[in-house]
């Protein structure tokens, strides 16, 4: 670097830092930014529209290029099985689809292997929507009565059948439920999962495409994505994450993560979530825990566990 | 579901990175929505130049850095002054963030985190107050109970730790 580009590139990452700061101590919603767009490109929609280059061309294409360019993964993944590119563009596919804004309700279910040797199953309904709310619920003890866990925006929730409402940042509630609740709520964003599949320590493969049944009863065409855990991977991380996404949407129906027990081991066998239904009618609130009981209960908050 | 619905995804996916991109170049809230709405529009109007075979975040940078420079030329009101080669210095660091672990920028910067958190007590606070809190430098002389010129160098050299850290991090440390 030359003696006199020192100082502009001084200043500039200064700057560059200033923001990032900004960024990695708060995690900031930016739906309000990104809807303001949208009406705003909404709104000049026909405009923009005779605006571009050759209209016979977009004719010709009939669909946008963001729409081509998902062709283009659709195509890819129809010419070549096989490869962890294809799997990688799968799954990318299928992060554009969870993080979609119509609310998406799976099953979830968590098998556990008992000292016994028998396993003991978990199960509980999921709805999430974009990639910052969730809500699961599983039944408590008492008939009627659930345990609920959710999340809007930075703010996590757990919700006992009775007692006070717990409330915290990803790093507190993560903390506690890895404590107290077998269905950690890092397994629960569909992103988490997805984005773990990707990541280094996971080896990836296409499977033959399969038919699966959603527990509507409803029979999709899915394209099967395994990820193997390589030898370099951390411990609590699953030793396998199964994907099947859909053929036509691309949307996860399922996800299945298992962890190989050996003899005599006790703990998580496997975590699976499955499609259920969309839920367009919900909307914010339901992702509040005051949506969930009557009356007035009070609210912990738990302080960051930190990074 | 239709193509604009298709491109919000997109947008949606990379508008953390794309705001502190904007960030770092403008000061002012008002003009970053403004800057961000315009490079959302340019992109649409350009998606047919976008080459499906590379990463989506790159190009939409690449647009915001052009708005960026436009803006520049226009008001002259840019927290730094920005060229072409500053611009591909800029995208290299953002890239390198992007392939950091996390669903969200304010995941993958928990690297960052732990850099604020190493720093000396000195550089901390200041940098804290300032950046963290929002906080007024006149609020922060009374805080910390020091003179303006050594808040100011206190800043800079927290500034300059942080960024030598996390280039560290993201292995971009300059070669001497």
């Amino acid at each position: 670097m030359s003696a006199n580009r020192e100082p502009e590139f001084d200043e500039l990452k200064e700057a560059w830092i200033e923001s990032l700061v900004r960024s990695a101590s708060l995690e900031e919603d930016q739906s309000r930014r990104i809807s303001k767009a949208m009406q705003y490109l909404a709104g000049r929609q026909s405009e923009l529209a005779s605006l571009r280059p050759t209209p016979r061309r977009f004719q010709l294409g009939s669909l946008s290029l963001a729409a081509t360019l998902l062709l283009a993964v659709y195509t890819m993944l129809l010419l070549n099985e096989g490869g962890a590119q294809v799997a990688r563009a799968a799954i990318d596919h299928s992060l554009h689809m969870a993080s979609r804004l119509t609310p998406l309700k799976y099953v979830v279910r968590v098998e556990f292997q008992l000292p016994s040797g028998h396993s003991q199953a978990v199960e509980g309904s999921l709805v999430v929507q974009g990639h910052d709310r969730f809500l699961l619920e599983r039944p408590g003890l008492l008939p009627g009565a659930y345990f609920r866990i959710g999340r809007q925006g930075d703010e996590f929730w757990v919700l006992p059948p009775v007692g006070p409402v717990l409330v915290g940042d990803q790093s507190s509630i993560a903390y506690w439920l890895q404590e107290q609740d077998p269905t950690e709520g890092r397994l629960l964003h569909i992103n988490f999962l997805l984005n773990r599949m990707k990541s280094r320590q996971y080896r990836l493969s296409m499977g033959a495409d399969e038919a699966v049944k959603t527990t509507n009863g409803d029979i999709v065409q899915c394209q099967r994505v395994s990820a193997v855990k390589s030898s370099a991977g951390s411990a609590e991380s699953p030793d396998k994450i199964e994907l099947w996404a859909s053929r036509e949407s691309g949307m996860a129906v399922r996800i299945l993560a298992s962890w190989e027990l050996s003899e005599g081991q006790t703990g998580r066998k496997s975590f699976l979530i499955s499609f259920q239904s969309e839920q367009p009618g919900l909307t914010a609130e339901w992702f509040r825990p005051e949506t969930h009981y009557e009356g007035s209960r009070p609210t912990i908050r738990f302080e960051s566990q930190g990074d | 579901m239709d193509s604009r619905s298709l491109f919000e995804i997109l947008i949606r996916e990379n508008t953390e990175m794309l705001v502190a991109f904007l960030r770092t170049g403008v000061r002012d809230e008002h003009a970053v929505d403004d800057l961000y709405q315009q490079t959302v529009v340019v992109a649409w109007q350009r998606l047919d130049d976008y080459d499906r075979e590379k990463p989506i975040g790159p190009w939409l940078r690449g647009i915001a850095g052009k708005i960026m420079l436009a803006h520049f030329r226009k008001s002259r009101r840019l927290a730094v002054s920005l060229n072409e080669q500053s611009l591909d210095w800029l995208n290299t660091r953002f890239e390198a963030i992007h392939a950091l672990r996390g669903d969200t920028l304010h995941q993958k910067l928990a690297a960052l985190r732990a850099c604020i958190e190493a720093l000396p007590d000195m550089y901390q606070r200041p940098i804290t107050l300032r950046f963290t809190e929002e906080r007024p430098l006149s609020d922060i002389e009374s805080i910390l109970s020091v003179a303006r010129e050594t808040l100011k160098k206190r800043l800079r050299r927290g500034k300059q730790r942080l960024a030598e850290c996390l280039e560290r991090k993201l292995g971009l440390m300059e070669r001497a």
